[in-house]
């Protein structure tokens, strides 16, 4: 899928590659050389935003779900995490998988009730799982206390024979979730380009054809919904540790319309440009200090100009390049080649 | 439970089942007519509301003047809005027109929040605090003219849509836009009238909410929701079942709000809706009575 | 085993009490290019659409190599080794033509999730049979300078190209073709006929449904008529051209007038 942009470029492209490799290495380096907290601080949301947006990315770029729901998979996965920890005195590193298994489950029970009716359907009953756990973090006051939300979580603590770590500080929750993202981000790497990741690339393209090449669309759909809940609950999970506190913030719109603007800006169904575009838009609008309101409405803008004039993304837009370019040389060629 | 308690509580259900009804059934009928689900559809309901405060609060018009300008106004931008946005995404595909009136409800609803801040302000009309009474029944003014302006909306467009030659057109599109093209109806015409007609409805019921509850940027964005449940109750383009679902909506909120509470009500709202995506996807009323 | 590779027996589908399809029978000999015809509305649509599962028949049953398929959905009978192609013709249109290849056999390498993950040596040897054979097929069928192109640069006629090699790649044992040659130019139709052959060649039994009728006599062993949703003859290319019923379901009565 990446490499398809690259046909202007062919030559350059391993340079690039390497450039884009380094440019990426830097950055992640940036936050552990710097003594900075804030550069530390925003290196977590940028991991965290990072590894959501590949997850979205999955399932709505590669899959071709739009799935309104991510949202929720990160408000699960964060008060679970957080209730086992709190109520139950559970380890965090047993109680934030088990918060993705729940995110994936639930994506799993929403997606298996809606994907066999319309896409619409399906848009709107993921948004409305998303509202509902909205109305649970809310006003199921005994289990989530509310919107006081539960504070004072623990700092995760490493125990291995004679380490301990307490990773209760930004620089070390640093260290956690850019080891995180780049775990999580390389599983999705490796599903993307397995045969699952190409079964999902002909679900969204072309389902009748997938169907009479043996393939079963709603198993691969229902298991491209669960790895990317689980994913993204275990980004919940991160992100409340990190706050120290869970509250029903967690289920902001604002989260899903971040993740789509990520992916739909990079271009659904395309793994790096996806990656950089999340980069940017955690980072840039951070540095340019804008109020979330005017971000928002800047990114609203900005949705309505991408679905107007590049539906595809930037990497739509260099793909088209592409192609444009095989239509040259396949032109000039016809003599040759019947 | 006496019988004058279940009364009010029948008649809250009906009014506000009513307004939900002109919400739900004007994001129905633009679905329709284009295949688009409006993610905006709220934030028109939104600025309905923030117009008629301005209009009745700020200017001092009196209520009725304050719902024929919302009503137009909206109209208005409804045509707008089908010739500059939508109008683009029919025929392409579901998630383009979904993100694409998901930007332009980002864009209006967080441009509403700089603008005014979240603070939620009162509408004050000649009929605020006046009170209707009728068997025991005790009804705010501002409730029953709510309900009152939404009966006759239906009423209008249930007549335009049997008696009137665009309204027959409309109905023919939505139900076979090829074949409504080889009778020699321009769509584009036609999807502009009911585009309008389902905004109007929107801003009506803004208008006809805003001096009953507080206006405010977000008041949309939770509005829309419950719509969604409610055409997707009621079927997915299906106009009575829309309408239907909502008064069903209305009246589970009246007496679970009452009894229990206003979020158990909400929840019920939204179980049933993945209930019915489960059990009948068609939705409770199937697709049989359509538009 | 018999010698019938596809039997369809008491096929029937209405669609709001308009009878589509009403009771039809007919086998598929194995080896064979069977054509299935019949004038427009007559049928043939529904009846491919109902053996191969993309919609559910009313009643009836039918079998490929004696496996019963009635019931299954269409992922299972493609597993079954039923695959067909669509007249609106499809491809994966952000991949490469040699990766639109390479997915028509990939459901059948059984793909969980255990295996992709963790057997990337495996399928990495299976990625390079399938190039290779992929390669081969595009050799065949005259479009190996395509084989990197991505297929949205291709014509229409060359997808229906494409979609006859992607069903060779799966080595089914029937291929149900949907108008092959509908709206192509006739130097493509050629190349689609010599594609059909090879196909043919390479073992695979045919059920071709097409309007071309100088394609279907020039192809077919045996042909089946369908009218109104009825079998109206089945029997070989003479047989056909000979049946009364046959020219009368065509033309209408009218040809029978001395002036027309």
């Amino acid at each position: 899928m990446t490499a398809s942009a690259g046909w202007t470029i062919h030559s350059i492209q391993p340079i690039l590659r390497s450039l884009l490799a380094l440019a990426l290495a830097a950055l992640a380096l940036a936050p552990l050389l710097s003594a900075n907290v804030y550069v530390q601080t925003l290196g977590v949301s940028a991991c965290l935003f990072a590894t959501m947006a590949m997850a979205f990315n999955l399932v709505y770029g590669y899959t071709g779900l739009l799935c309104f729901a991510q949202v929720a998979f990160l408000g699960i996965g964060g008060y679970t995490a957080a209730i086992l920890v709190t109520r139950l005195g559970w380890s965090f590193w047993v109680a934030a998988p088990v918060g993705g298994l729940l995110a994936a489950i639930a994506g799993l029970v929403v997606a298996f009730s809606s994907l066999r009716l319309s896409r619409h359907s399906f848009g709107i009953a993921t948004l409305a799982a998303a509202l509902l756990c909205t109305i649970v973090a809310r006003d199921w006051v005994s289990l989530t206390r509310g919107s006081m939300g539960i504070p004072g979580l623990p700092a995760p603590e490493i125990h291995l024979g004679s380490l301990d770590i307490v990773i209760n500080n930004p620089y070390r929750f640093y260290g956690l979730s850019l080891i995180f993202a780049v775990g999580a981000i390389a599983f999705l790497h490796r599903i993307i380009h397995s045969r699952i990741g190409r079964i999902f690339v002909s679900i969204r393209e072309n389902e009748p054809l997938a169907i009479s090449q043996g393939i079963d669309p709603l198993r691969y759909k229902l298991l491209s919904v669960g790895l990317s809940a689980f994913v993204t609950g275990l980004c919940g999970a991160l992100m409340v540790f990190n706050l120290t506190i869970v509250d029903p913030s967690i289920l902001d719109f604002y989260y899903t319309e971040t993740m789509l603007i990520m992916v739909v800006i990079g271009g659904p169904g395309h793994f790096w440009s996806v990656l950089v575009s999340s980069l940017v838009f955690s980072i840039l609008p951070e540095l340019l200090r804008f109020s979330t309101d005017l971000r928002l409405v800047l990114y609203g803008l900005l949705l309505i100009a991408a679905m107007l004039v590049f539906p595809k993304g930037i990497a739509g837009l260099l793909e088209k390049r592409g192609t444009d370019f095989w239509h040259k040389r396949l032109a000039a060629g016809r003599g040759q080649v019947s | 439970m006496d019988a004058e308690f279940a009364l009010q509580l029948l008649v809250n259900g009906l009014t506000i089942g009513l307004i939900y009804a002109l919400v739900a059934s004007g994001l129905s009928l633009v679905f329709g007519i284009l295949n688009i689900v409006n993610f905006a559809h709220g934030e028109f309901y939104m600025l309905g509301a923030m117009l008629a405060y301005f209009v009745a609060g700020t200017l001092g018009m009196s209520y009725w003047v304050t719902v024929v300008v919302v009503v137009l106004a909206a109209g208005a931008i409804g045509a707008l809005l089908y010739d500059i946005l939508l109008q683009r995404f029919e025929g392409s595909n579901v998630e383009r027109g979904v993100l694409a009136t998901l930007g332009l409800s980002m864009v209006l609803q967080n441009g509403a929040i700089f603008l005014f801040s979240t603070t939620p302000r009162l509408t004050r009309t000649e009929y605020s605090f006046k009170i209707w009474e009728f068997a025991g029944v005790t009804l705010p003014l501002t409730r029953l003219f709510a309900a009152v302006l939404s009966v006759i909306a239906f009423a209008l467009t249930w007549w335009a849509l049997q008696a009137t030659q665009t309204g027959r057109a409309i109905r023919g599109v939505s139900q076979n836009r090829e074949a409504a093209l080889m009778v020699g109806i321009d769509p584009k015409r036609v999807s502009r009238i009911a585009v309008a007609a389902g905004i109007a409805f929107a801003g009506l019921a803004g208008a006809a909410l805003a001096p009953v509850y507080s206006v405010h940027p977000t008041m949309g964005f939770a509005f829309v929701f419950k719509a969604f449940a409610i055409v997707i109750i009621g079927g997915l383009g299906n106009f009575q079942g829309a309408a239907l679902a909502a008064l069903l909506v209305g009246m589970v909120e009246s007496f679970v709000g009452a009894l229990a509470s206003l979020v158990i009500a909400d929840a019920i709202t939204f179980a049933t809706m993945l209930l019915v995506l489960l059990m009948r996807p068609e939705g409770l009323f199937g697709r049989g009575v359509r538009l | 085993m018999s010698d019938i590779c596809l039997s369809v027996r008491n096929l029937s589908k209405h669609y709001r009490g308009v009878k589509a399809v009403d009771g039809v029978s007919f086998d598929v000999m194995r080896g064979s290019i069977t054509g299935l015809i019949g004038p427009n509305g007559s049928g043939k649509s529904t009846t491919i659409d109902c053996i191969s599962g993309f919609t559910s028949a009313d009643c009836g049953e039918w079998r490929v190599d004696g496996r019963v398929l009635t019931g299954t959905s269409a992922h299972q009978h493609s597993a079954a080794g039923l695959v067909r192609t669509f007249q609106n013709v499809r491809c994966y249109e952000s991949m490469s033509v040699l990766e639109n290849l390479r997915m028509a056999v990939v459901a059948k390498e059984g793909v969980g999730l255990w295996s992709a993950f963790l057997g990337s040596l495996r399928a990495s040897a299976a990625d390079e049979a399938a190039r290779q054979h992929g390669l081969e097929l595009l050799e065949l069928i005259g479009l190996s300078a395509y084989a990197e192109a991505p297929s949205s640069v291709l014509s229409y006629g060359q997808r229906k190209l494409l979609s006859i090699a992607s069903t060779m790649m799966s080595k089914p044992r029937l291929v149900i073709l949907d108008e092959p040659v509908a709206g192509i130019n006739p130097t493509m139709i050629l190349r689609v006929e010599d594609a059909i052959r090879k196909l043919n060649a390479s073992g695979v039994t045919i059920l071709l449904c097409e309007h071309n009728m100088d394609l279907v006599m020039r192809l077919c062993d045996r042909i089946i008529v369908l009218a109104n949703g009825q079998l109206l003859a089945s029997g070989t290319v003479d047989e056909i051209q000979a049946d009364k019923n046959v020219l009368e379901a065509y033309l209408g009565p009218d040809h029978m007038r001395p002036t027309s």
